[in-house]
């Protein structure tokens, strides 16, 4: 670049010698030679932030040069009046027209909401204006910002159809995923997650570290990913550097404090004493003391998160290096998760481009507090706090712990003070890629990865712990831990050429995945000490009384797949994109080894044509549709085999001896659960792009789902068998509106909308082989002491239907009246809780979710605000069910005492009825987040600041009667989906202060 | 440039075709055993019959096990709603006779008895395929007069159920039901020709094992209610297997009705037949938990907080006579204390008291009904206690000799039977109410039939009718929580004839249970029994 100037320099300085003859020149050809300027300036993003690299070319000639490192720039025009185009890639391409100006400042804006944003597709990526599947993308400057535990928070309420579900407070949950609707009955419903193409989770990287998200949503994108597609693809990109830039270190650091969002309101101390003294018949008596139990148990919650990022290099050699640190506390005393993460990422391309290798290195320790063997979260020490006498208190005057013998009743604070637990997780993840550009647009690449997870436990109670105080156990430990291992090879080759109007890209692939698990866990208890907590297992004294625990185990399974994909292109206006997959895995029976999972797509972009050419306010308008096929794969290794196993012991003369005997039906039928998809989808942009959008309707039909079928024995060894047989549809509609309302130098007001709706339904259980009579099946479980399924899973109904007695009314003597199906009205007793007096009650799956992220910018200020809300679905409110009831042996919600269906007081033990199903609708204010981004351009060392300010979880707008209608939505907890556990973690609003800073 | 490129393709095609491993999805077994790659020995004879053994556990003692149903259906034991503590809303339809083809107790016994069953047929098919073993038929005969148990079971509770007898099966066979007869003579034709094969022997080697004696037993039992069965009274059969069984001289009465039950009781004179329980082993009753209330806890030093429960109907603890060592053998009542003797003092104030009184099925106070505790409890009992359960003992095969000879006219015989039975309840309290006449025998019962609630016979039936009532109380003194009583009702008629606390008759048909909905659900060729429909 240097000589270059200096090239350029001189040509000018002799220029200027000639002078006199150029002015002659000029006489004649008016347009030329006078204007000979040099131009100089400096490029920056709109961040401010300086831009190495730009390319500057003086329009319709060959006349160009760069920035430097510091984003300046200089440049000899040639011609009168010159136009200088100012593009990078990314970015959206400038020109500007000199009119006499020297020195020219270039704020170049990013090219977002234009059709050559690039977007992934799986195995290479397209420009958006090619896609014609439903794809969806969201970069970093739009994701949501505070203090956020993963990927999925990032941009929840940004994806139409992704549904986030966040209900839990646990620092070390993760929050539920699923897109459009739930198309398996046991394969869960999380999407795959690929991070730079390797399979990982939502949590593996820092979310500073990613660049943007991009959302496979139909089976026409999702099935070159074969088996493991069907419930969509999440693929994450992690920052990276492909260009000349002056090394830089960011660093992010935002501090946060979570409380409880609400609490349930129970029986306090004082409210008790007045219900006693009202002669109000109660399970305690007073004991003479004040205790808020959850107080005792929970605090503010602190969490300090540091990010510090580093990145480098030129064209040909780069890096970018993140070391992250998030500690946590939750709201419960003893939670807390920590999270060390790091990771690099370094490239280097040699041989004129024709040689590039790419190192990835991710790697992560998480630390938890476990109150749980082996769990972050003891429910029990909630719901203990919820139900203890709120006269009672923690400790006695020796000092001991207060315990009663009181079935299923122990103190909350013993149990966190008596107990000692920890969780680690440890992940590391080494990828290279080595691509060979042979020819011009022939791109080989070879990837190699290979990943290790583990992940150790303790757990330890201690002789004051009611384990022993009630159990005798006399100090109980354990201790665990596993590892799986996945070892990647893939092979891509893809080829990509223009024939004039004709695009035309072709790519072939094999991909090899092998995944091991395997673990141990032992326990032990009655030692000698509480000192050698879980570091000593062997000196229980319950091992060599041959009562101590111990297990392990190992398994496997190898995923093969080869797939190819084609596109073309013409003209910008018709897309065409053709893919298929051919996939086997060792799961599979030995009839169905491989499957095959097709898919094809095309898109006709309207506005590109000559008559629509014409209509200015239109940018952009595209037609899509796709079809594919795509699967869920079993989740267990080995349920094709006939296995045996050694259980059961037999009394023979004198010994115990251990039985041989099956422990699985042989499957060679055994396969994939197959989901074909249709996906019709226009794409929009009006009025200069400030109106643009998606909307997709699609139907999705699973056939062959797996479900555990209870078979007769004989003929079979083992009386359950996982077999493909059901079949369910889902039927929906996905809108996502971009709207800039206001569009001015110093305000900016964006809003981002979307909008879903699915409609699930179930149209088989059975086969020839298989069957369900009835074609029902109760699942769910409300917990013992009620002893009810909670929802039917029934042939022509939706997932997640409410089955239960209906109630209308009550007794004078407190007894619910219950309505039967053909409207026969009974007195509730315990006799009558069967199938004949249950109807359905409502569906625990909101058929409609909405988003609204809306970016206010005002000079230096910005300010976000997010909505989210779901719609249409009902939740049985546990809590209530369990303890809004006089009748109970423990401590109840406020409202036991309240009238029902405002006549009497409950005179009915606890049990499942329609008066506890609430709808559950909400809008939610999930995310405020303030910022204001410092003026530092006299600053030298530092180029950039933010501060912001955050709150999530701010308010919500609902109906429900329980602590947050966002309930907790786990992926094997599906069929029983609407379920509020009564003891489930309560959320936390949280809010953080956070700043960003760039060297 | 284009040499490279064909030189890359070759090299990349034979790196693919050459990597064997590339598509190759054959699955690796760690930590499970793999059924085609495991060649069976002689070696493997014991594990092999094993389950066939080791399903009578969940039986009889594994959730909704054998007990309940044989007691909580009858007028000896309920689990009542209890208030504010809840979950025994289980078993009331089980107290009132309402039960449907969903009641998760017949759905365990059928799951239960044919994976025994099951578990009999493989061993059998295995052990024909094993090489170097000898008297292969001494086990196969043993294995099958075990599976004839599990069948007796069976049809006493369900009568239709399909014979399998075999383990090799086509794919897709599904079993169909035989009829009633049909079962019936299945079961008494491998009894008859398996026993004099079987061993004569009562030692550790054959405790716990299916020996001549048990088997006589099963026979015994299949002839005593050959009558309710079959139409046809078989009681002379019957009393010829009971006879030999006693003339065998293998058995006793021992000497404390409590020994049998006690936690160390292998071994016990009485024991013709046991299903061997171990707290490490082979854990089993969780009834302590399961008719205690939680207090109790710290009269029996338990590991766990019990959650009862079920208790006596006090209408049968009524018929008790008070110098009846057996009430307190059976049953705890009244004041409770502590291991060490203090007084029992409720977080209330006052001292845990059962007493022997019940409000109603659907709802019940924590206090209310005698506890079941014939069963030695022993301190820190984890989940399972290791009683063995005595599934045949003696004085089962005296009482069936006793009842024959009743039936036959022998009544003076019986009452010498029950009187030297008696004499183990009265010999500390008062001897000389052992004796029984057979008068009395012969006559009618002394239980309260009839509603009852809140303390009170609402409407009393009496017993007086009852055709050898006298002998049918006897039975419950002395088989009270021994799978007796159910069958014992039905034989003397009373089972869907008399209400008892807050039973009442409901219907014939429930002599006979129904076929377990989920067998129904995956076995079409099944029908439902008569009444269920």
């Amino acid at each position: 670049m240097k000589p270059a100037n200096h090239a350029l320099k001189g040509i000018a300085a002799s220029c200027y010698r000639d002078k006199m003859l150029f002015t002659i020149l000029f006489l004649f050809v008016v347009f030329n030679s006078f204007s000979q300027q040099r131009i100089s300036g400096k490029i920056t993003d709109t961040n401010n932030l300086p831009l190495p690299g730009v390319s500057v070319l003086e329009k319709n000639t060959t006349n160009a040069a760069a920035s430097d490192f510091d984003g300046n720039f200089e440049i000899v025009t040639k011609g009168n009046n010159a136009i200088l185009v100012f593009s990078y890639l990314g970015l959206k391409t400038k020109e500007i027209k000199l009119d006499g100006k020297k020195v020219l400042n270039v704020v170049l804006e990013s090219d977002v909401n234009e059709l050559s944003e690039v977007v992934l597709i799986g195995y290479g990526t397209q420009k958006r204006g090619e896609v014609t599947s439903a794809v969806a993308t969201v970069k970093a400057k739009d994701f949501t910002q505070g203090a956020v535990r993963d990927a999925s928070e990032l941009i929840k309420g940004k994806v139409a159809g992704l549904s986030i579900s966040n209900g839990s407070g646990d620092p070390s949950a993760s929050p539920s995923v699923s897109l459009r609707g739930i198309s398996s009955l046991q394969g869960g419903t999380s999407p795959l997650v690929l991070i730079n193409g390797i399979p990982g989770s939502l949590n593996s990287v820092a979310p500073e570290e990613i660049a943007s998200i991009d959302v496979l949503k139909d089976a026409s994108a999702a099935a070159i990913y074969g088996t493991r597609g069907a419930n969509g693809v999440i693929l994450i990109t992690t920052k990276t550097v492909d260009k000349d830039i002056e090394t830089t270190l960011t660093f992010n650091q935002y501090t946060a404090l979570s409380n409880f969002s609400r609490k349930a309101d129970f029986i306090n101390a004082a409210e008790m004493r007045q219900l006693l003294a009202d002669g109000v018949k109660m399970p305690f008596k007073d004991e003479g003391y004040t205790t808020d139990w959850l107080d005792q148990i929970s605090r503010t919650g602190v969490t300090l998160n540091n990010n510090l990022g580093l990145k480098g290099g030129n064209a040909k050699s780069n890096y970018v290096a993140n070391i992250n640190y998030i500690t946590q506390e939750g709201t419960f005393k003893k939670s807390y998760n920590d999270e060390f993460r790091v990771s690099f990422d370094g490239n280097h391309s040699m041989f004129d481009n024709l040689l590039k290798i790419n190192l990835n290195l991710l790697s992560g320790r998480q630390k938890m507090g476990a109150l749980g063997d082996g769990r972050s979260f003891n429910s029990n020490i909630y719901r203990q706090a919820l139900i203890r006498n709120p006269t009672d208190r923690p400790q006695n005057d020796d000092g001991t712990w207060t315990q009663t013998d009181r079935f299923q009743y122990s103190n909350p604070v013993a149990m966190i003070e008596e107990a000692d637990g920890i969780i680690e997780n440890d992940w590391t993840r080494l990828s290279s890629t080595i691509t060979l550009n042979l020819l011009p647009g022939w791109e080989n690449k070879l990837l190699l990865a290979t990943q290790r997870n583990t992940s150790f436990t303790g757990y330890s109670e201690s002789k004051k712990h009611y384990s022993n105080t009630n159990q005798g156990r006399n100090g109980f430990a354990s201790r665990g831990s596993s590892e799986s291992q996945t070892d990647n090879l893939e092979f891509t080759s893809r080829y990509a050429k223009t024939l004039g109007n004709h695009n035309f890209s072709v790519l072939g692939g094999y991909s090899y995945q092998y995944n091991s698990n395997e673990g141990f866990w032992a326990n032990n208890f009655d030692f000698p000490t509480d000192a050698y907590s879980y570091y000593n297992l062997g000196a229980g004294k319950a091992l060599k009384d041959g009562l101590a625990g111990m297990g392990s185990y190992k398994n496997d399974n190898t995923l093969v797949g080869f797939f190819g994909r084609a596109s073309y292109g013409y003209d910008n206006k018709y897309h065409l994109l053709a893919s298929v997959r051919r996939e086997g895995s060792s799961k599979f029976g030995t009839n169905y080894k491989w499957g095959t999972f097709p898919s094809v797509s095309a898109g006709w972009t309207i506005s590109n044509e000559s008559f629509l050419k014409n209509l200015s306010f239109i940018n952009n308008l595209k037609f899509r549709a796709g079809y594919g096929e795509t699967g869920i794969i079993p989740s267990d290794s080995y349920l094709s085999q006939t296995l045996y196993k050694y259980e059961g012991y037999f009394y023979n003369n004198g010994e115990w001896v251990q039985g041989l005997e099956p422990a699985s039906n042989p499957n060679p039928d055994l396969r994939w659960e197959k989901t074909q998809e249709l996906n019709l989808g226009v794409d929009f942009s009006f009025f200069n792009s400030r109106l643009s959008g998606s909307v997709d309707v699609y139907n999705k039909k699973t056939k062959d789902m797996l479900w555990n079928y209870s078979v007769p024995t004989p003929p079979y060894l083992y009386p359950s068998i996982t077999a493909n047989v059901g079949k369910m549809e889902n039927k929906g509609i996905e809108v996502l509106l971009n709207i800039v309302p206001v569009r001015t130098k110093d305000f900016e007001w964006t809003s981002t909308m979307t909008f879903s709706h699915n409609k699930n339904k179930l149209t088989s259980l059975s086969n020839d082989l298989y069957e369900i009579e009835g074609n029902f099946i109760n699942v769910g479980d409300a917990g013992d002491p009620i002893s009810f399924s909670t929802h039917r899973l029934e042939v022509g109904q939706s997932i997640g239907n409410f089955w239960g007695l209906k109630s209308v009314d009550i007794t004078d003597d407190g007894k619910w009246i219950i309505e039967t199906k053909d409207g026969t009205r009974k007195t509730l007793t315990p006799d009558l809780y069967n199938d004949e007096n249950k109807q359905y009650l409502g569906n625990g799956i909101p058929a409609y979710y909405t988003g609204w992220t809306n970016t206010f910018r005002y000079k230096n200020f910005d300010l976000g605000v997010i909505l989210n809300g779901a719609y249409d679905f009902q939740i049985l409110n546990f809590q209530r069910m369990f303890y809004e009831n006089p009748t109970i042996n423990y401590n109840m919600l406020t409202s036991a005492h309240d009238k029902v269906y405002g006549k009497t007081q409950l005179n009915y033990s606890q049990t499942y009825v329609s008066y506890y199903i609430e709808d559950g609708d909400y809008v939610k204010l999930d995310n405020v987040t303030l910022g204001y981004t410092f003026d530092l351009k006299s600053l030298k060392f530092i180029s950039s600041a933010r501060i912001y300010a955050s709150g999530s979880n701010l308010a919500t707008i609902t109906g429900y009667k329980g602590i947050d209608p966002e309930i907790i939505r786990n992926s094997d907890e599906i069929l029983s989906s609407g379920n509020d556990g009564r003891d489930k973690y309560p959320s936390s609003r949280t809010f953080t202060l956070g700043i960003n800073i760039t060297f | 440039m284009k040499k490279l490129n064909k030189k890359y393709k070759i090299a990349l095609l034979s790196v693919l075709l050459s990597c064997a491993a590339c598509t190759d999805l054959d699955e690796t077994i760690y930590s499970d055993i793999s059924a085609e790659k495991t060649q069976l020995t002689a070696e493997d004879l014991t594990n092999i019959i094993a389950p066939a053994f080791s399903k009578f556990r969940d039986v009889y003692w594994g959730w909704n096990g054998l007990f309940d149903l044989y007691e909580e259906s009858s007028d000896l034991i309920v689990t009542p709603f209890r208030n504010g503590i809840g979950w025994g809303d289980l078993y009331i339809t089980m107290h009132l006779h309402t039960w449907g083809p969903t009641l998760g107790h017949i759905d365990g016994l059928w799951f239960n008895a044919y994976a025994g069953i099951n578990s009999a047929n493989r061993a059998i098919y295995q052990i024909e395929n094993l090489e170097g073993i000898e008297n292969k038929q001494v086990y196969i005969n043993e294995l099958r007069a075990l599976r004839a148990t599990y069948y007796y079971l069976l049809y006493d509770n369900f009568r239709r159920v399909p014979l399998v007898t075999t383990y090799d099966l086509p794919a897709g066979y599904l079993p169909t039901q035989n009829t009633d007869k049909e079962v019936y003579d299945f079961i008494e034709k491998e009894l008859l020709e398996t026993i004099p094969t079987l061993s004569e022997a009562n030692t550790q080697a054959t405790y716990g094992r299916v020996t001549k004696w048990a088997a006589k037993m099963t026979l015994a039992k299949l002839y005593l209610n050959s009558e309710v069965y079959q139409g046809t009274a078989k009681w002379t059969q019957a009393l010829s297997q009971v006879n030999d069984i006693i003339d065998s001289g293998k058995f006793s009465l021992a000497s404390n009705y409590s020994d049998p039950f006690v936690i160390k009781n292998e071994g016990s004179v009485e024991e013709i037949f046991s299903i061997p329980f171990d707290d490490k082993f082979a854990g089993g009753s969780y009834y302590p938990y399961k008719t205690l209330y939680a207090a109790s806890q710290s009269t029996f030093e338990l590991s766990g907080t019990p959650w009862g429960g079920s208790g006596g109907i006090p209408q049968f603890i009524d018929t008790y006579d008070v110098d009846d060592q057996r009430l307190k053998d059976s049953w705890l009542g009244g004041l409770q204390f502590t291991k060490s003797g203090e007084p029992l003092i409720l977080e209330s104030g006052q001292q845990l008291n059962y007493i022997n009184y019940m409000s109603d099925v659907n709802g019940t106070e924590y206090n209310e009904g005698y506890r079941f505790v014939k069963y030695e409890i022993g301190s820190g009992t984890v989940g399972g206690s290791a009683n063995d359960v005595p599934f045949y003992r003696y004085t089962d095969a005296l009482m069936i000799k006793a009842e024959c000879l009743l039936r036959t006219g022998n009544a003076a015989g019986a009452a010498s039977i029950v009187t030297e039975i008696r004499q183990r309840a009265f010999k500390r309290t008062d001897p000389d109410k052992a004796a029984v006449s057979g008068a009395k025998l012969l006559g009618g019962s002394v239980y309260k039939y009839g509603a009852y609630a809140n303390g009170q016979i609402t409407n009393l039936e009496g017993g007086s009718d009852i055709q050898y009532g006298g002998f049918l109380d006897e039975l419950a003194w002395e088989f009270v929580g021994e799978h007796h009583r159910k069958q014992d009702l039905i034989r003397f008629g009373v089972y869907t004839k008399k209400s008892w606390f807050s039973h009442k008759p409901n219907g014939e048909f429930r002599i006979v249970f129904p076929i377990p909905q989920s067998q129904m659900d995956s076995n079409h060729n099944l029908t439902q029994n008569e009444g269920y429909n």
